[in-house]
């Protein structure tokens, strides 16, 4: 019965060994290190998969936000003392509140770069970095763009709400997600109110987000679009009114709505039920976490038995994920090494596997941008496509570049004690072995050359892309 | 704003900053003109036998242009009842027609129209118009509504048909990304950034015996897996296309002082010039200008998006115009979709369907071509497609590219009047 979720019970001519660790944890994060591959191989896939899921508490926020808070609150206090207990005054009316806003603005505009180093340093260094995996794939799902936003706290407190339900129940990081203002913002919601509908949220909550294209009318995006009337932002004038979610019913047209054939006074909540009650919505969110986790092409009875899982446990996600890392499907030969590593895979885990202790997190986001995967920008609603995709002419050598900048030692202190010969360093970074042919080339242009040199061909090498 | 850049200077920074933002690290914008490359041999005879396609730029209006404030119809009530706030005052706009006027912002653009260099194709669509981003722009990259063929774009198709001799080079896009239009079976497309810095650096401390070594490791293995496979010829094909590259931007001339506006969209068309300029073999180039999905305050985004759109074509043609290739190119603009005629809550508009093309160059038919959909008699409140886009495609295919294009686009579409035949373009079959 291949492609389904049967567990996959170790044997003696199929034993639970390094290749099927390391698999597992590449895919549930980055770039593991012998040692981890070791422990996991120790600890047998039941226990190797649930200590994937014990995530640490809530991280703080990055310390660059306090330049971000100091100039909103300078923009605050110099408000207030125009207005002096009068009406709210205009920023076009006031030059010098007007520059103070554009202060603020490049305060936000300056602490992406901190906000990307902070994830990033927790994607290498997190005790469950699965967690992280999973953020970054919500990230890529409900994509919202800080070039849209222009609010890095917004963006903040949205990838703390996937790392809040990153494996926990898809219903309700949807609600979270229906709410968050800094999605509100990015698909145009909060200026949507009756009589004057805006059908962005509305259509790609459907297209993108639950159902998949197809599954629905132009004319159940238009009632769609009317249900979502009112879901907008406490107050779009100060910071933290925009950065406070608030259900308007002035702006909501409560008449009645057909939505996916259900007639009803609906609004957002109604919506969000019916979409979840249709059977797609698994299925849709199934496939997209099996074309992450698993294969670009996953085995339809794979996502169909995924589906199922999902669906039996009420949206839970962390009981369907088990399942899958559990699954002897998801350790067929032909899925191990089936994916190309994303950029972010790529730089994280080529910081954990030279050992870098302290890396320059702000330069390596702008490396990701060269690379394709710009964090807090990604490039459509749709996110950023993956596969195959990441590589081109272009990005293979902005790859190469990264590498040998993280080797020679210019993005931190790497540790390269333990990559003494050319068997070492393939051991380390490849972990299985090299086409014969592959082999013999490597070992007869490295003979006596220095170790960087061995080290950055073989992270520019093919098999060094594949996850 | 204008930017004079030298030569060295654009090559070395220009594109990279494009890409990464002020955070682009210095590792990756060190010139690769300082490296040398073994791969730089000189050029070989094979380059005087390829076959003399003129240069089509493609460039791709991301999120879905509102074509009606681009080719404003100021003649119709109906346009200025739909959009109370929107509406661009028939005083402001540069008149084409009786009919039809330019955004303001399009300045340039209608000096080329004026100069006879610009044709308009009005109300450009497809039947049964899907309005997702993602679907309609897969349409018009694939040219299959229907979705029924295979999942390569019509570009792509051209190279795999029409040049089974060009190299790694018949098409390069302008960003990391390939854009599906491009993708074809046969890989003679390059997607990059920088074209001057587009090339694998040995690592600091190794000298270029580096890329001799890597062009030896990523040579082919018998029985890799399919990914494997797959990175091991994007890895050669990379090596290859970086070293003819490397040839192309050593004959590059002194920069001829034309002056493009600092904008990303601009400088990525001041590349192709300097490319085409330097006798590179690509015959499509592609650029992208995203940000059109103004679903709210569209007023000032659409202005600033036609400003650059304009003023970035309008140096482009100017800089061909000054190095004597204008006769050589030709532009064509495209979007996935317009938008909703009437304007919505949040002084936007929504994804709607027909819009106009833009054909600029000097073989085109000067004027506005086709009629304006109706701004009446509507479907669900969009305008119904007066001219099917794979008609423009084949008028392009043909008449300039000078191929057939059934094939390519599975189907015969005619041809417009839009566009002067080229001599030797085989007579099409239509």
């Amino acid at each position: 019965m291949p492609g389904g979720l049967e567990p996959f019970v170790p044997s003696s001519h199929d034993p639970w060994d390094e290749t099927k660790a390391a698999h597992l944890l590449r895919r549930a994060g980055f770039g593991p290190l012998p040692r981890e591959v070791a422990e996991a191989v120790a600890a047998g896939p039941d226990r190797a998969v649930d200590a994937l899921f014990r995530f640490p508490p809530e991280p703080g926020p990055p310390a660059a936000f306090e330049e971000v808070r100091a100039a909103e609150a300078r923009l605050a206090s110099a408000a207030d003392a125009l207005r002096g207990g009068g009406p709210r005054v205009a920023l076009k009316d006031h030059p010098e509140l007007r520059a103070l806003f554009q202060e603020a603005q490049r305060a936000h505009a300056r602490a992406v770069p901190a906000l990307t180093a902070w994830w990033l340093d927790r994607m290498a260094r997190s005790p469950a970095p699965l967690q992280e995996k999973l953020v970054l794939f919500w990230h890529g799902h409900f994509t919202s763009s800080f070039g849209d936003v222009h609010d890095v706290v917004a963006m903040y407190n949205q990838n703390q709400l996937f790392r809040r339900h990153a494996a926990g129940n898809f219903a309700q990081l949807l609600d979270g997600v229906a709410r968050d203002p800094a999605m509100l913002r990015y698909l145009n919601n909060d200026e949507n109110r009756k009589g004057h509908p805006n059908e962005n949220w509305a259509r790609e909550l459907m297209e993108l987000f639950t159902m998949g294209i197809g599954q629905y009318t132009e004319a159940d995006v238009k009632e769609s679009a009317r249900a979502w009337t009112g879901w907008t932002l406490r107050d779009p004038r100060t910071y933290e009114g925009r950065r406070t979610f608030a259900f308007t019913p002035g702006m909501h047209d409560a008449g009645e709505k057909t939505f996916l054939g259900e007639t009803g006074p609906w609004d957002g909540t109604d919506v969000l039920r019916i979409i979840l009650s249709r059977p797609e919505t698994p299925r849709w969110i199934a496939g997209k976490l099996a074309r992450f986790f698993v294969a670009p092409q996953p085995d339809p009875a794979l996502v169909e038995a995924l589906a199922r899982e999902i669906a039996a446990g009420g949206y839970a996600l962390a009981p369907a994920l088990r399942a899958l890392f559990r699954s002897r499907a998801f350790y067929r030969p032909e899925v191990i090494h089936a994916q190309v590593k994303s950029p972010v895979e790529f730089v994280v885990g080529a910081v954990r596997h030279l050992g870098i202790a302290d890396p320059d997190w702000t330069r390596l986001s702008g490396a990701l941008a060269v690379m394709g995967q710009r964090l807090f920008f990604p490039p459509t609603v749709a996110g950023w496509h993956g596969g195959p995709a990441w590589m081109t002419a272009g990005t293979v050598f902005a790859r190469a570049d990264t590498a040998a900048a993280l080797i020679a030692g210019r993005l931190g202190a790497p540790q390269l004690a333990s990559f003494s010969s050319v068997d070492a360093i393939t051991a380390h970074l490849i972990g299985r072995p090299l086409a014969p042919s592959r082999s013999a080339a490597l070992r007869r242009v490295t003979s006596g050359r220095p170790i960087p040199e061995a080290l950055h061909l073989v992270m520019s090498m093919p098999e060094y892309q594949v996850a | 704003m204008r930017s004079m850049m030298t030569r060295r200077e654009f090559l070395g920074k220009g594109l990279t900053i494009v890409a990464a933002g002020a955070t682009a690290p210095m590792f990756l914008t060190r010139t690769a003109l300082a490296i040398t490359n073994p791969w730089d041999h000189p050029l070989t005879a094979s380059a005087a036998g390829r076959p003399e396609w003129p240069t089509l730029v493609v460039v791709q209006l991301g999120g879905g242009n509102d074509g009606l404030n681009t080719v404003v119809p100021y003649a119709h009530d109906e346009y200025y009842r739909a959009r109370p706030r929107l509406a661009v005052p028939a005083a402001k706009l540069l008149r084409l027609t009786d009919e039809v006027g330019l955004h303001p912002a399009l300045r340039p653009l209608k000096e080329l129209y004026d100069g006879g260099r610009v044709a308009i194709v009005q109300g450009v669509g497809y039947p049964n118009p899907n309005r997702s981003h993602f679907r309609s722009m897969e349409i018009w990259e694939t040219a299959d509504p229907a979705g029924t063929g295979p999942r390569t774009g019509w570009l792509g198709r051209l190279f795999d048909s029409e040049c089974p001799d060009c190299g790694q080079l018949a098409g390069l896009t302008l960003s990391a990304q390939m854009p599906l239009a491009m993708q074809g079976t046969s890989g003679r497309v390059v997607a990059m950034d920088n074209p001057a810095r587009f090339g694998f650096h040995p690592i600091p401390g190794a000298g270029p015996e580096e890329v001799e070594a890597f062009r030896q490791v990523v040579q082919p293995v018998a029985g890799g897996e399919p990914v494997v496979d797959f990175l091991t010829h994007t890895e050669m094909n990379a090596l290859v296309a970086a070293s003819e590259m490397r040839r192309i931007t050593g004959r590059l001339g002194e920069a001829r002082g034309a002056a493009y506006p600092a904008d990303p969209f601009a400088q990525k068309l001041r590349v192709v010039a300097e490319l085409i300029a330097a006798g590179a073999p690509t015959r499509v180039y592609y650029v992208s200008l995203g940000g059109f999905d103004t679903h709210a305050t569209q007023a000032g985004r659409h202005d600033r998006l036609l400003e650059a759109l304009g003023g970035g074509l309008g140096a482009f043609l100017a800089d061909l115009t000054q190095r004597g290739l204008a006769e050589k190119v030709l532009v064509m603009t495209f979007s996935e979709f317009g938008r909703r005629v009437a304007e919505n809550a949040s002084g936007g508009t929504d994804h709607g369907t027909a819009a106009p093309m833009l054909l600029i160059g000097g073989a085109v038919v000067p004027g506005v071509h086709g009629a304006h959909p109706s701004l009446s008699d509507l479907d669900q409140g969009d305008l119904r497609y007066a001219t099917d886009f794979r008609s423009v495609y084949a008028t392009v295919l043909e008449q300039w590219m000078g191929v057939r294009s059934d094939a390519i686009l599975g189907g015969r579409f005619p041809a417009l009047d839009v566009l002067r035949p080229r001599a030797g373009a085989p007579a099409s079959g239509g």
